[in-house]
Protein backbone atom coordinates (compact mmCIF):
# COMPACT_ATOMS: atom_id res chain seq x y z
CA UNK A 1 0.00 0.00 0.00
CA UNK A 2 1.13 3.32 -0.66
CA UNK A 3 0.57 6.80 1.42
CA UNK A 4 1.34 10.46 0.76
CA UNK A 5 3.81 12.15 3.31
CA UNK A 6 3.95 16.00 3.38
CA UNK A 7 6.55 17.60 5.54
CA UNK A 8 6.01 21.06 6.71
CA UNK A 9 8.15 23.65 8.42
CA UNK A 10 11.24 22.39 9.98
CA UNK A 11 10.10 18.84 9.01
CA UNK A 12 11.01 19.74 5.52
CA UNK A 13 13.98 21.50 5.57
CA UNK A 14 14.99 18.11 7.69
CA UNK A 15 14.36 15.50 5.19
CA UNK A 16 14.86 18.32 2.42
CA UNK A 17 11.26 16.72 0.61
CA UNK A 18 8.38 18.85 0.92
CA UNK A 19 6.20 15.55 -0.12
CA UNK A 20 6.56 12.10 -0.77
CA UNK A 21 5.17 8.78 -1.45
CA UNK A 22 6.30 5.91 0.88
CA UNK A 23 5.41 2.15 0.19
CA UNK A 24 4.50 0.36 2.83
CA UNK A 25 4.35 -3.51 3.56
CA UNK A 26 1.11 -4.00 5.49
CA UNK A 27 -0.64 -1.00 7.55
CA UNK A 28 1.25 0.96 10.13
CA UNK A 29 -0.17 3.17 13.24
CA UNK A 30 0.70 6.82 13.37
CA UNK A 31 3.23 5.63 15.91
CA UNK A 32 5.23 3.14 13.90
CA UNK A 33 4.61 5.42 10.45
CA UNK A 34 6.43 8.80 12.79
CA UNK A 35 9.19 5.95 13.31
CA UNK A 36 9.88 4.51 10.61
CA UNK A 37 9.94 7.63 8.71
CA UNK A 38 12.64 9.26 11.15
CA UNK A 39 14.64 6.15 10.43
CA UNK A 40 14.46 6.24 6.65
CA UNK A 41 15.87 10.13 6.76
CA UNK A 42 18.54 11.76 8.63
CA UNK A 43 19.56 12.46 12.13
CA UNK A 44 18.27 16.02 11.38
CA UNK A 45 14.69 14.55 11.03
CA UNK A 46 15.28 12.09 14.00
CA UNK A 47 15.62 14.82 16.31
CA UNK A 48 12.77 16.64 15.69
CA UNK A 49 10.73 13.43 14.93
CA UNK A 50 11.34 11.19 18.00
CA UNK A 51 11.66 12.14 21.96
CA UNK A 52 14.60 10.63 23.63
CA UNK A 53 12.59 7.33 24.28
CA UNK A 54 12.69 6.95 20.29
CA UNK A 55 8.66 7.87 20.70
CA UNK A 56 7.25 10.20 18.42
CA UNK A 57 7.50 13.56 19.71
CA UNK A 58 4.33 14.96 21.35
CA UNK A 59 5.07 18.50 19.66
CA UNK A 60 4.74 16.84 16.06
CA UNK A 61 1.69 18.32 14.90
CA UNK A 62 0.33 15.18 12.77
CA UNK A 63 -2.85 15.06 10.38
CA UNK A 64 -4.53 12.29 8.07
CA UNK A 65 -6.09 14.05 5.57
CA UNK A 66 -7.19 17.41 7.22
CA UNK A 67 -7.62 16.08 10.45
CA UNK A 68 -5.54 16.47 13.25
CA UNK A 69 -3.79 13.12 15.18
CA UNK A 70 -1.47 12.54 18.16
CA UNK A 71 1.55 11.85 16.92
CA UNK A 72 1.74 8.48 18.93
CA UNK A 73 -1.81 7.63 17.60
CA UNK A 74 -2.08 4.14 17.28
CA UNK A 75 -4.93 4.78 14.25
CA UNK A 76 -3.67 2.68 11.38
CA UNK A 77 -3.34 4.90 8.21
CA UNK A 78 -5.25 3.22 5.00
CA UNK A 79 -3.58 3.47 1.46
CA UNK A 80 -3.86 6.08 -0.36
CA UNK A 81 -3.65 8.59 2.58
CA UNK A 82 -2.33 11.79 3.37
CA UNK A 83 -0.37 12.33 6.59
CA UNK A 84 1.03 15.84 6.67
CA UNK A 85 4.16 16.18 9.40
CA UNK A 86 4.15 19.40 10.79
CA UNK A 87 6.59 21.01 13.57
CA UNK A 88 5.89 23.99 15.87
CA UNK A 89 6.61 27.73 13.87
CA UNK A 90 6.47 30.54 15.72
CA UNK A 91 6.39 34.48 15.35
CA UNK A 92 9.00 37.30 14.84
CA UNK B 1 -16.39 24.03 8.33
CA UNK B 2 -15.98 24.58 12.72
CA UNK B 3 -18.16 22.44 14.37
CA UNK B 4 -17.81 24.86 17.17
CA UNK B 5 -20.86 27.03 18.05
CA UNK B 6 -20.16 30.11 16.46
CA UNK B 7 -23.38 32.13 17.58
CA UNK B 8 -22.92 31.94 21.27
CA UNK B 9 -18.96 32.37 20.33
CA UNK B 10 -20.13 36.07 18.71
CA UNK B 11 -22.82 36.98 21.50
CA UNK B 12 -19.85 35.71 24.65
CA UNK B 13 -17.67 38.23 22.68
CA UNK B 14 -19.68 41.01 21.85
CA UNK B 15 -20.83 41.38 25.13
CA UNK B 16 -18.82 44.52 25.81
CA UNK B 17 -20.92 47.91 26.00
CA UNK B 18 -19.90 49.71 22.54
CA UNK B 19 -18.97 53.37 22.17
CA UNK B 20 -20.67 55.78 19.54
CA UNK B 21 -19.08 56.62 16.54
CA UNK B 22 -17.86 60.35 16.01
CA UNK B 23 -18.18 62.07 12.64
CA UNK B 24 -14.82 62.21 12.10
CA UNK B 25 -14.56 58.08 12.16
CA UNK B 26 -17.49 57.42 10.42
CA UNK B 27 -15.88 59.22 7.47
CA UNK B 28 -12.67 57.29 7.86
CA UNK B 29 -14.10 54.15 7.87
CA UNK B 30 -16.39 54.52 5.77
CA UNK B 31 -15.14 52.24 3.27
CA UNK B 32 -15.05 49.06 5.65
CA UNK B 33 -18.63 50.08 7.71
CA UNK B 34 -20.41 49.05 4.37
CA UNK B 35 -18.50 45.47 4.74
CA UNK B 36 -21.91 42.99 4.89
CA UNK B 37 -22.36 41.72 8.13
CA UNK B 38 -19.79 44.21 9.87
CA UNK B 39 -21.55 48.12 9.77
CA UNK B 40 -21.66 50.91 12.07
CA UNK B 41 -22.23 47.95 15.38
CA UNK B 42 -18.92 46.23 14.18
CA UNK B 43 -17.02 49.54 13.91
CA UNK B 44 -18.31 50.07 17.24
CA UNK B 45 -16.70 46.62 18.60
CA UNK B 46 -13.61 48.13 17.51
CA UNK B 47 -13.74 51.01 19.13
CA UNK B 48 -14.52 49.80 21.82
CA UNK B 49 -12.37 46.93 22.20
CA UNK B 50 -8.39 46.85 23.86
CA UNK B 51 -6.11 44.76 21.95
CA UNK B 52 -2.72 42.79 23.64
CA UNK B 53 -0.25 42.37 20.59
CA UNK B 54 3.07 40.24 22.10
CA UNK B 55 5.73 41.59 20.37
CA UNK B 56 5.99 44.16 17.77
CA UNK B 57 8.32 42.79 15.15
CA UNK B 58 7.57 41.06 11.53
CA UNK B 59 4.42 39.57 11.91
CA UNK B 60 3.28 41.87 15.20
CA UNK B 61 3.77 45.24 13.69
CA UNK B 62 2.02 44.63 10.53
CA UNK B 63 -0.83 43.48 12.57
CA UNK B 64 -0.70 46.15 15.12
CA UNK B 65 -0.90 48.40 11.66
CA UNK B 66 -4.20 47.24 10.66
CA UNK B 67 -5.44 47.06 13.42
CA UNK B 68 -4.75 50.74 14.12
CA UNK B 69 -6.39 51.15 10.42
CA UNK B 70 -9.31 49.25 11.05
CA UNK B 71 -10.33 51.49 13.96
CA UNK B 72 -9.54 49.13 17.30
CA UNK B 73 -9.20 51.85 20.29
CA UNK B 74 -6.56 50.57 22.61
CA UNK B 75 -3.39 48.48 21.31
CA UNK B 76 -0.96 47.50 24.27
CA UNK B 77 2.12 47.05 22.37
CA UNK B 78 4.89 44.63 24.54
CA UNK B 79 8.45 43.97 23.01
CA UNK B 80 11.40 44.45 24.61
CA UNK B 81 14.67 46.13 23.34
CA UNK B 82 15.89 48.73 20.53
CA UNK B 83 15.63 48.45 17.18
CA UNK B 84 18.49 46.48 15.36
CA UNK B 85 19.77 46.15 11.82
CA UNK B 86 18.14 42.57 10.99
CA UNK B 87 14.78 43.73 12.50
CA UNK B 88 14.52 46.03 9.44
CA UNK B 89 13.97 43.06 6.38
CA UNK B 90 10.50 42.83 8.16
CA UNK B 91 9.33 45.12 11.24
CA UNK B 92 7.50 47.84 9.50
CA UNK B 93 7.19 50.03 11.70
CA UNK B 94 10.75 50.22 12.59
CA UNK B 95 12.87 52.52 10.72
CA UNK B 96 16.84 53.21 10.00
CA UNK B 97 16.87 56.56 11.78
CA UNK B 98 15.30 54.24 14.89
CA UNK B 99 17.95 52.21 14.75
CA UNK B 100 19.08 51.87 18.96
CA UNK B 101 16.05 53.06 20.54
CA UNK B 102 13.21 51.66 21.42
CA UNK B 103 10.84 48.88 19.48
CA UNK B 104 7.83 49.99 21.00
CA UNK B 105 8.84 53.58 20.54
CA UNK B 106 9.27 53.20 17.30
CA UNK B 107 5.79 51.33 16.94
CA UNK B 108 3.88 54.15 18.85
CA UNK B 109 4.76 57.09 17.14
CA UNK B 110 4.25 55.76 13.61
CA UNK B 111 0.74 53.84 14.48
CA UNK B 112 -0.07 57.63 16.50
CA UNK B 113 1.16 59.07 12.73
CA UNK B 114 -1.68 57.11 11.17
CA UNK B 115 -4.42 57.12 13.72
CA UNK B 116 -4.69 59.48 15.87
CA UNK B 117 -7.46 58.20 17.81
CA UNK B 118 -5.74 55.43 18.78
CA UNK B 119 -4.70 54.60 22.79
CA UNK B 120 -1.67 53.18 22.91
CA UNK B 121 0.39 51.42 25.75
CA UNK B 122 3.69 50.51 25.70
CA UNK B 123 5.17 47.97 27.67
CA UNK B 124 9.14 47.73 27.10
CA UNK B 125 9.13 44.38 28.15
CA UNK B 126 8.66 40.78 26.73
CA UNK B 127 5.89 38.41 28.08
CA UNK B 128 6.42 36.68 31.02
CA UNK B 129 5.56 35.82 34.73
CA UNK B 130 5.87 39.30 36.35
CA UNK B 131 3.61 41.00 33.53
CA UNK B 132 1.39 38.43 31.39
CA UNK B 133 -1.43 38.21 33.79
CA UNK B 134 -2.08 42.03 34.16
CA UNK B 135 -1.61 42.87 30.44
CA UNK B 136 -4.18 39.93 29.75
CA UNK B 137 -6.72 41.30 32.34
CA UNK B 138 -5.77 44.71 30.10
CA UNK B 139 -7.30 43.13 27.14
CA UNK B 140 -10.06 41.75 25.33
CA UNK B 141 -8.39 40.27 22.61
CA UNK B 142 -4.53 38.95 22.52
CA UNK B 143 -2.17 38.78 19.09
CA UNK B 144 0.82 36.03 19.89
CA UNK B 145 3.15 37.11 17.50
CA UNK B 146 6.13 36.09 19.54
CA UNK B 147 9.17 34.03 18.98
CA UNK B 148 9.84 32.16 22.09
CA UNK B 149 7.75 29.49 22.98
CA UNK B 150 8.18 30.19 26.55
CA UNK B 151 6.38 33.43 26.03
CA UNK B 152 3.66 31.85 23.99
CA UNK B 153 2.68 29.08 26.44
CA UNK B 154 2.37 31.82 29.53
CA UNK B 155 0.09 33.85 27.14
CA UNK B 156 -1.73 30.75 26.28
CA UNK B 157 -1.80 29.80 30.33
CA UNK B 158 -3.11 33.40 31.28
CA UNK B 159 -5.95 33.27 27.97
CA UNK B 160 -7.22 30.25 29.35
CA UNK B 161 -7.28 30.98 32.50
CA UNK B 162 -9.07 34.29 31.94
CA UNK B 163 -10.68 33.01 29.15
CA UNK B 164 -10.00 35.66 26.78
CA UNK B 165 -9.38 34.40 22.86
CA UNK B 166 -6.05 34.53 21.45
CA UNK B 167 -5.05 34.83 17.45
CA UNK B 168 -2.01 32.50 17.29
CA UNK B 169 0.48 33.47 14.60
CA UNK B 170 3.40 31.65 13.15
CA UNK B 171 5.75 31.56 10.47
CA UNK B 172 8.70 30.56 9.07
CA UNK B 173 10.74 30.48 5.51
CA UNK B 174 7.66 30.97 3.66
CA UNK B 175 5.03 29.24 5.69
CA UNK B 176 2.43 30.24 7.84
CA UNK B 177 0.23 28.57 10.69
CA UNK B 178 -2.83 30.42 12.31
CA UNK B 179 -5.45 29.62 14.78
CA UNK B 180 -8.29 31.29 17.11
CA UNK B 181 -8.25 30.21 20.79
CA UNK B 182 -11.65 30.40 22.36
CA UNK B 183 -11.00 29.03 25.87
CA UNK B 184 -13.44 26.52 26.52
CA UNK B 185 -14.40 26.63 23.18
CA UNK B 186 -11.38 25.37 21.27
CA UNK B 187 -7.84 23.55 21.53
CA UNK B 188 -5.48 25.79 23.36
CA UNK B 189 -1.79 26.20 22.20
CA UNK B 190 -0.30 23.93 24.70
CA UNK B 191 -3.63 21.20 23.24
CA UNK B 192 -1.63 21.48 19.71
CA UNK B 193 2.01 21.58 21.03
CA UNK B 194 2.62 20.08 24.72
CA UNK B 195 5.94 21.52 25.28
CA UNK B 196 8.60 23.06 23.96
CA UNK B 197 9.47 22.03 20.38
CA UNK B 198 12.99 20.49 19.96
CA UNK B 199 15.55 21.93 18.28
CA UNK B 200 13.74 25.54 17.83
CA UNK B 201 15.51 28.29 17.43
CA UNK B 202 15.25 32.25 18.22
CA UNK B 203 16.20 33.44 14.79
CA UNK B 204 15.01 31.49 11.57
CA UNK B 205 14.75 32.49 7.78
CA UNK B 206 11.81 34.41 6.64
CA UNK B 207 10.87 36.88 4.33
CA UNK B 208 9.10 40.08 5.57
CA UNK B 209 6.35 39.48 3.12
CA UNK B 210 5.66 36.39 5.25
CA UNK B 211 5.78 38.44 8.08
CA UNK B 212 3.26 41.17 6.47
CA UNK B 213 1.07 38.37 5.16
CA UNK B 214 0.87 36.26 8.46
CA UNK B 215 0.32 39.91 10.19
CA UNK B 216 -2.47 41.19 8.00
CA UNK B 217 -4.22 37.60 8.76
CA UNK B 218 -3.96 37.95 12.39
CA UNK B 219 -5.79 41.16 12.23
CA UNK B 220 -8.48 39.73 10.29
CA UNK B 221 -8.89 36.99 13.17
CA UNK B 222 -8.96 39.46 15.65
CA UNK B 223 -11.06 41.94 13.54
CA UNK B 224 -13.48 38.87 13.40
CA UNK B 225 -13.81 37.68 16.48
CA UNK B 226 -14.23 41.12 17.65
CA UNK B 227 -16.72 42.17 15.82
CA UNK B 228 -18.53 39.25 15.43
CA UNK B 229 -17.80 38.78 11.24
CA UNK B 230 -17.70 35.56 9.51
CA UNK B 231 -16.14 32.75 10.75
CA UNK B 232 -12.86 32.72 12.70
CA UNK B 233 -10.36 29.67 12.66
CA UNK B 234 -12.23 28.17 16.05
CA UNK B 235 -10.48 24.81 16.09
CA UNK B 236 -8.82 25.06 12.80
CA UNK B 237 -5.23 25.85 12.14
CA UNK B 238 -4.64 27.68 8.86
CA UNK B 239 -1.60 25.91 6.99
CA UNK B 240 -0.25 28.28 4.33
CA UNK B 241 3.01 27.83 2.43
CA UNK B 242 3.42 31.00 -0.39
CA UNK B 243 6.03 28.99 -2.35
CA UNK B 244 3.00 27.70 -4.00
CA UNK B 245 0.32 29.47 -2.78
CA UNK B 246 -1.69 26.68 -1.00
CA UNK B 247 -3.50 27.41 1.80
CA UNK B 248 -5.44 24.72 3.64
CA UNK B 249 -6.95 24.08 7.25
CA UNK B 250 -6.44 21.33 9.30
CA UNK B 251 -9.01 20.66 11.99
CA UNK B 252 -7.59 20.34 15.55
CA UNK B 253 -8.36 18.11 18.12
CA UNK B 254 -8.70 18.92 22.14
CA UNK B 255 -6.24 16.83 24.19
CA UNK B 256 -8.02 15.67 27.08
CA UNK B 257 -4.96 15.15 29.07
CA UNK B 258 -3.99 19.14 28.43
CA UNK B 259 -2.49 20.56 31.54
CA UNK B 260 -3.71 24.30 30.68
CA UNK B 261 -7.21 23.63 29.54
CA UNK B 262 -8.76 19.88 30.32
CA UNK B 263 -10.49 21.30 33.48
CA UNK B 264 -11.68 24.30 31.43
CA UNK B 265 -13.35 22.66 28.20
CA UNK B 266 -16.74 21.33 27.80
Amino acid sequence: MKVTIRYAAQARVATGVPVEEVELDEPLTIHDLVIRLARQHGSAFRRLALDANGCPHPSLLVAIGDDQVRPGDHRKVVSGETITIITPISGG
Amino acid sequence: MSNIDMKSTKRSLNARTRRALSAEERAVYEWQLTVAGFGEAGQQSLKSATVLISRVGGVGGVAATALAAAGVGRLILAHEGNVKPSDLNRQTLMTADWLGKPRVDSAARRLKAMNPRLAIETVNENIGEDNVDRLVSSADLVIDAAPLFRERFLLNRAIVEQGKPMVDSAMFELEMQLTTIVPGKTPCLTCIYPGDPPGWKRQFPVFGAVAATIGSLAAMEAIKVLSGLGEPLLGRLLLADLRDMSFRTVQLKRNIHCLVCRDRNP
